[in-house]
């Protein structure tokens, strides 16, 4: 049985990777699981300078899901590098570094000083752009295309990942992604949703809008994914809501090369070794040899 | 040892209309618990609620531990479901627990409402002379009342804001009236987030030695969500590994 799936130059020994922000930096996790079976391992977000997040209530819990407005909380770039990425190069797995910024330039230090130091390159756009009054790159157009080119012509050695906003169109995003040049996309980030507090009428999260994201939101995930899988050649992907091995395969079928867990870990701290063996057990049972035979599987023209 | 493991249900006691008692067996391999420290625990196999909730240890021995529910949401009102051979998912035991207190020094423990369930399990590791604290907006409001009474070498002071119990005022009075009167005091914490507020804003408490288990609404209980952060002097500290217990003084 063949698990192997290849993501631009990365070679994965399966499609299980980690959604960023939902595994920390590693250390927390390798107390629960063998970071080792993971096909790769995407951190937790990183900016040029440590981040201190917003401020508390962080989380509320949804009909199957959950929103979230940690605030970017991070190490930043220099810590990142110094007391991070020593751990994870203990093991023998791709390590991919999701990076935050706000502007082109700060994206640019971010994967100047990354690039060649890890595997992969993640780009999460879904951040306001200081300079253009707080505009989402992720779904601005001439913002979203210059950020990718400047990036590009930064990362020469690593595998460059352009992260999806749901909130943009997704074909013509792609499209845009691939055109610049990104060896791979991942999709999608969490929703904007809003939770109010009848009692109070005041949002549930102290910042207002946070990020939904789990199970509720899978649905919405797979049909993204399948769109983009229609309109680019580059690897996806593919994550929101994977609880199981099933729901993996589901996003598959729908295009994804890989899959990345999230939320799940917050309820299983061994969520990426379940949806694994699900993965094993669906490809046993239907008599699948090689994953990469059913990405876009799915028997449906649209 | 491991953290993540299933707990078969040995009773569930009902002590009010919204609070009981989960009895649950620990498998020999799993870690014991400090007084403090909690555990997450999820029921059924439904997306929803889709979270693990976090509750501190109220008790524990040899081959099994407790934990004081009160009935609040969804997640609470799910784990009032279970009965007596059923299996729950438990994950723990997780954070920081109280620190005991050092030889020479009078343990004050004060507990607020559902508060009272770490405190309780701290009264059982002090082995020496303490003095409790617990108190409630009414007397519906003190709970394993029964229990508590039962804590051996403990001068236990009830307090209810309606006076319809023990004397009338808050244990934050409680609290100020004895640290005049005792030396080299270590008090030991645990309330609703107003009383945290209120106790941040006392002046003058007389001692440093002063520990604070605090609440955050937490997702994964193990670091990586960062849902649980709580300010501190120091920046955002993650409830679930830095605490639940903090110095005051940090905070």
């Amino acid at each position: 049985m063949n698990l192997s799936v290849k993501i631009g130059t990365i070679v994965m020994k399966n499609p299980v990777m980690t959604a960023s922000g939902t595994f920390g930096y590693g250390p927390e996790m390798a107390e629960f699981i063998d970071l080792n079976a993971l096909g790769a391992i995407v951190v937790k977000g990183i900016s040029v300078r440590p981040k201190q997040g917003n401020p508390p209530p962080r989380i509320w819990e949804t009909p199957c899901g959950m929103l979230n407005s940690i605030g970017l909380q991070n190490v930043g770039l220099k810590a990142f590098l110094r007391d991070k990425l020593p751990f994870l190069r203990k093991y023998n797995i791709p390590v991919i570094v999701n990076i935050l910024g706000g502007s082109t330039e700060e994206y640019c230090n971010l994967a100047e000083a990354l690039d060649g130091q890890v595997h992969g390159i993640e780009m999460n756009l879904s951040c306001p752009n200081v300079k253009s009054g707080g505009i989402m790159f992720s779904s601005d157009r001439a913002l979203f295309t210059e950020v990718i080119r400047e990036v590009r012509k930064r990362v020469k050695r690593s595998t460059l990942i352009v992260k999806l906003s749901p909130q943009a169109p997704v074909r013509d995003f792609s499209i845009i992604a691939e055109a610049e040049g990104a060896d791979a996309l991942s999709l999608i980030n969490t929703i904007p949703a809003l939770a109010i507090d009848i009692e109070t009428r005041r949002p549930r999260l102290a910042k207002g809008i946070g990020g939904l994201s789990g199970p509720a939101i899978k649905p919405v995930a797979v049909r993204m994914v399948w769109e983009a899988y229609r309109s680019v050649t580059v690897p996806i992907i593919g994550m929101g809501g994977i609880m199981t091995g099933e729901d993996a395969i589901e996003f598959i079928l729908a295009g994804a090369t890989a899959v990345a867990v999230g939320t799940a870990n917050f309820i299983w701290p061994d969520a990426t070794m379940r949806v694994l063996k699900g993965i094993r057990d669906y490809m046993q049972s239907h008599g699948i040899e090689d994953i990469n035979s059913i990405v876009g599987g799915i028997l449906w023209e649209g | 040892m491991t953290k993540c493991f299933k707990a078969e249900v040995i009773s569930k006691e009902i002590l009010s209309d919204r609070h009981f008692l989960l009895r649950l067996f620990i498998p020999a391999d799993s870690l014991r618990p400090r007084a403090g420290q909690f555990y997450l625990i999820r029921t059924g196999t439904s997306y929803d609620p889709l979270l693990r909730r976090p509750f501190s240890v109220f008790n524990w021995d040899n081959n099994y531990m407790e934990f004081l529910i009160m009935k609040k949401g969804r997640g609470t009102e799910q784990l009032l479901q279970v009965s007596k051979g059923m299996f729950v998912d438990v994950i723990g035991p997780l954070g920081r627990g109280f620190p005991l207190p050092e030889r020479g020094q009078q343990p004050v423990l004060v507990g607020g409402g559902i508060g009272i369930a770490p405190l309780y399990l701290l009264a059982r590791e002090i082995d020496t002379q303490k003095i409790m604290l617990y108190g409630g907006k009414s007397r519906d409001e003190l709970i394993a009342m029964e229990y508590i009474k039962m804590i051996g070498d403990t001068e236990l002071r009830i307090f209810t804001e309606d006076g319809s119990e023990g004397i009338k005022g808050t244990v934050l009075d409680g609290l100020r009236e004895v640290l005049t009167d005792v030396e080299s005091p270590v008090v030991y914490i645990c309330g609703p987030g107003q009383m945290i507020e209120t106790l941040k804003g006392l002046e003058d408490l007389r001692t440093d030695e002063v520990y604070v288990s605090v609440e955050e609404r937490m997702a994964c209980g193990i670091g990586v969500c960062l849902g649980c952060a709580y300010p501190t002097r120091e920046g955002m500290k993650r409830v679930c590994i830095e605490g639940p217990v903090f110095k005051l003084s940090e905070l």
